[in-house]
């Protein structure tokens, strides 16, 4: 018997500061062999500073790494899969053109005789690996047409071959739907079962209490907990993470009933949805609920012009919406704020240039020049409304933390004054902390006028912020609930089309 | 380093111009090689890398600029010149219309660069490169393949080879479309477009903009710029040749590139360009002053490209790992 001890991997005292700023004081966790460790925290907390140090791009300036309770030099990326640490990345390296079983093996000497490469000993590996995993692939196709999962399940796989003690995964289920997830899990389950530790990064409680067994929670740098997930609550969690329970995550509900309406769609039909109708009316937050694929994001993407309807009809106050580009729909004071910044969301440019890009013209001298005081007066109004934390107006966005990424694009489409605001997705990614803001500065929004929208996944958080939501199923409404009572049950079973109780939405 | 990038480029050309000097004194930091020789030899490829930088600044790269130039001088010169390309003597055409029609001409290269981009979706390297070849050879179909001559006509010329307080006159031209693009580019809510539609055309679209109006305005523009760069220097060698733009693709793009490295980010800018074409001519010109063979130049000013755009080249490899 070997002690577990020896295929442990841990960290002791790590300490790492930029400048003044500490942004890890002291953190000690370990993850003991065929452990599942949750890693959370919000944005800044060091969470990524700490997969950073283990994975080799960054050097700690205090502390060190233990593997098998052996110091461990890891100052590079080569060192830390020497020691047997790899790390999956949020966007994976899969190469497109290789095949399955060749992307498994990259890294690996290639099995070959007389100089051919023997085909066989490949797929057969790459098959043996995934076996492991309790999957069945297909490893002689083209990985580029992989679906997501599956690209995850080939990185996970190639960790395998590298014999790997610990696995990092970063916020892994990002881009996957709720099926594909659960086969992830099956997967990292049997991968643990093997004897590989895991550290499981995620902002998604519900994952984090159906897969991990332990936990550690950093806030501000510091270890603030650390224990056995079935001894704690997600309320418990999010006290750790942010300081304060989940309850005050949200604002409380509109007291008054929904005003005057200030868009309605009817009979939309895209892609995937097909005769949707949506009500938006002052004063109230309405949700749009519905499995990936249902047509939520698509439904939002209708009504804001981005993507071309084949039919339907949409009026915002009162006045049609013909021509139906993107705008069309924003002159008439609609909004949308896409789901994923890095690729939708942001320019690789300053703040000034982000927040403003929605307001150029009205921001220049009759479209010629830049009105350059007027410019900065604007973009700092806009950020100081949502609380962004930074150096400067001129600091480049993406080295802004996810939050005030998240808030930057905000200020972008909030600088519109919209009458209707369409988000999708408006949390993804971000901190409790920022999640409470968010939600506090749309309610605001919802009180002083503005018709909101949310397009979420996180069934929790459509229940707790929204008055009234709307269920999806493949592209056609199937239920509008209140949302006052709800349970995330109740929700769910509404996203699979049985509505035990349909509470009519109360006007 | 990073706060040292700004100042690179103006200590590679200060450099060089320390180099050169104290090897040539006599010949190479004389006013008339300075002013006339780097000076006046650069303004027409910096008007190029000018409107180049408004193509690369959108995230495309137009590599037709030299056949189109050479469409667009054609065309202004066929009007200008005293003998048809038979030889047979004709009535030169007016001034003014013929550099309206070297202008229009441009544009409409332009224009339709954009629209085979930013309309019908084709690659900008394949579109533009194939749109090289179709432009420089329909010039070369009017010409007959030959130079065309005798363009003395009504302060043409004149005005291109005079000069202004010892400064060829060209050089003014440069120094306006350089400023007209840098106002365009930092100064105008249009330039803020370019960059965004750059950075992310993606983040452009949902923020409202008309991703590809931007992007053909680019190619339109540049159009325009290459035909005034071709026009200028055919009226300062009294000479349309459809071959003497060739050299403006590569270099060209050099200087952009040359910029990119020294400023801001890696993004093309209008200042970055200038001083990246001035390093490549006062390189070549100074190159010009020793006996190396002259093969042996262009090896040493193409290897000096690929030298100059190696460290951002690092540490953007760097930042990736």
């Amino acid at each position: 018997m070997t002690d577990p001890l020896s295929a442990t991997v841990s960290v002791h005292g790590l300490t790492k500061r930029y400048g003044t700023s500490t942004v890890l004081d002291h953190v000690s966790l370990a993850v003991a062999t065929g452990e599942i460790r949750a890693l959370l925290g919000g944005n800044g907390a060091g969470k990524s500073t700490l997969i950073k140090i283990l994975s080799g791009v960054v050097r700690a300036d205090a502390g060190w790494v233990g593997v098998g309770g052996v110091p461990t030099v890891v100052a590079s990326p080569r060192d830390a899969s020497a020691a047997g640490i790899a790390t999956l990345h949020q966007e994976l390296a899969i190469v497109p053109g290789l095949s399955v079983a060749e992307n498994v093996l990259l890294g690996r000497p290639t099995p070959h005789r007389l100089g051919c490469v023997r085909w066989g000993t490949v797929n057969a590996r790459a098959r043996e690996l995934f076996a492991l995993l309790g999957q069945d692939i297909d490893v002689r196709q083209d990985a580029a047409r992989l679906s997501p999962v599956a690209k995850t399940m080939t990185a996970i796989a190639r960790a395998l071959s590298l014999d790997a003690r610990l696995l990092i995964l970063d916020e892994p289920t990002a881009s996957l739907t709720d099926q594909e997830t659960s086969q992830l899990f099956t997967a990292v389950r049997n991968l643990a079962a093997s004897g590989v530790g895991v550290l499981y990064v995620s902002h998604r409680l519900d994952e984090i209490v159906s897969l991990c067994g332990t936990f550690s929670v950093l806030r501000n740098g510091q270890l603030v907990a650390d224990g056995a997930v079935a001894q704690t609550s997600p309320d418990a969690l999010i006290t750790a993470m942010a300081g304060r329970s989940f309850d005050a995550l949200f604002p409380p509900r509109a007291s008054v009933p929904a005003g005057a309406p200030r868009l309605v769609a009817r009979g939309l039909v895209g892609k995937v949805v097909r005769d949707a109708d949506l009500d938006l009316a002052t004063g109230e937050i309405v949700g749009i609920a519905g499995l990936a694929g249902s047509g939520r994001s698509e439904l939002l993407r209708l009504v804001a012009g981005a993507q071309r309807k084949h039919r339907g009809s949409i009026t915002v106050d009162g006045r049609p919406l013909t021509r139906g580009s993107l705008p069309e729909a924003q002159a008439a004071g609609v909004a949308l704020v896409p789901q994923e910044r890095r690729s939708d969301g942001l320019v690789p440019d300053t703040i000034e240039r982000n927040v403003n890009l929605t307001r150029l013209r009205a921001l220049s001298w009759g479209g010629a020049a830049v009105a350059r005081r007027r410019s900065s007066a604007h973009a700092r109004e806009n950020a100081d409304r949502l609380d962004v934390v930074r150096q400067s107006l001129r600091q480049q966005v993406l080295t802004l933390s996810g939050g005030n990424q998240q808030k930057i694009l905000l200020a972008k489409f909030l600088a519109l004054d919209p009458s209707v605001l369409l988000l999708d997705e408006p949390t993804r990614g971000v901190d409790v902390g920022t999640k409470a803001e968010i939600y506090s500065l749309l309610r605001s929004l919802a009180e002083t006028g503005t018709a909101v929208c949310v397009v979420s996944s996180e069934l929790s958080e459509l229940i707790g912020l929204c008055d009234r939501i709307v269920v999806l199923q493949d592209g056609a409404k199937v239920a509008d609930l209140s949302a006052a009572g709800l349970t995330e049950e109740g929700l769910l079973n509404a996203c699979y089309g049985r509505v035990p109780v349909v509470i009519e939405r109360c006007s | 380093m990073h706060r040292l990038r700004p100042v690179l480029g103006p200590f590679a050309l200060g450099f060089l111009l320390l180099l050169f000097g104290s090897l040539y004194p006599d010949r190479f930091l004389t006013r008339t090689n300075i002013l006339v020789n780097i000076f006046g030899q650069v303004a027409f490829v910096s008007i190029v890398a000018s409107v180049q930088t408004i193509v690369m600044v959108v995230g495309d790269f137009d590599l037709s600029v030299s056949g189109l130039a050479a469409l667009s001088t054609v065309m202004c010169a066929t009007i200008l010149n005293t003998a048809t390309i038979d030889g047979t003597p004709k009535q030169a055409g007016s001034v003014f219309f013929a550099v309206l029609l070297g202008l229009l001409v441009g544009l409409l290269g332009g224009m339709l660069n954009g629209i085979l981009v930013s309309y019908l979706g084709v690659l900008a390297f394949i579109a533009t490169l194939g749109m090289t070849v179709v432009y420089s050879n329909l010039a070369r179909y009017r010409v007959e393949g030959k130079p065309v001559y005798g363009l003395v006509q009504n302060n043409f010329v004149a005005a291109a080879q005079g000069k202004t307080f010892g400064v060829p006159n060209p050089v003014f031209v440069a120094v306006g479309v350089a400023a007209a693009v840098w106002f365009l580019l930092d100064q105008t809510p249009l330039g803020r477009r370019m960059y965004a539609v750059g950075g992310n055309p993606d983040a452009s679209r949902y923020s409202g903009l008309n991703v590809p109006r931007v992007r053909f305005t680019a190619f339109a523009l540049c159009g325009v710029g290459v035909a005034i760069a071709g026009i200028l220097q055919a009226a300062s060698n009294a000479t349309a040749n459809s071959t003497a733009p060739d050299p403006w693709m590569l270099q060209s793009i050099a200087g952009v590139f040359l910029g990119m490295a020294m400023f801001r980010n890696g993004r093309p800018n209008l200042p970055g360009t200038i001083v990246g074409v001035l390093l490549l001519r006062t390189l070549d010109n100074g190159l010009n002053y020793t006996s190396i063979n002259d093969y042996l130049q262009s090896v040493i000013s193409g290897a000096a490209i690929v030298i100059a755009v190696l460290p951002p080249a690092l540490s953007r490899l760097r930042e990736q790992r």
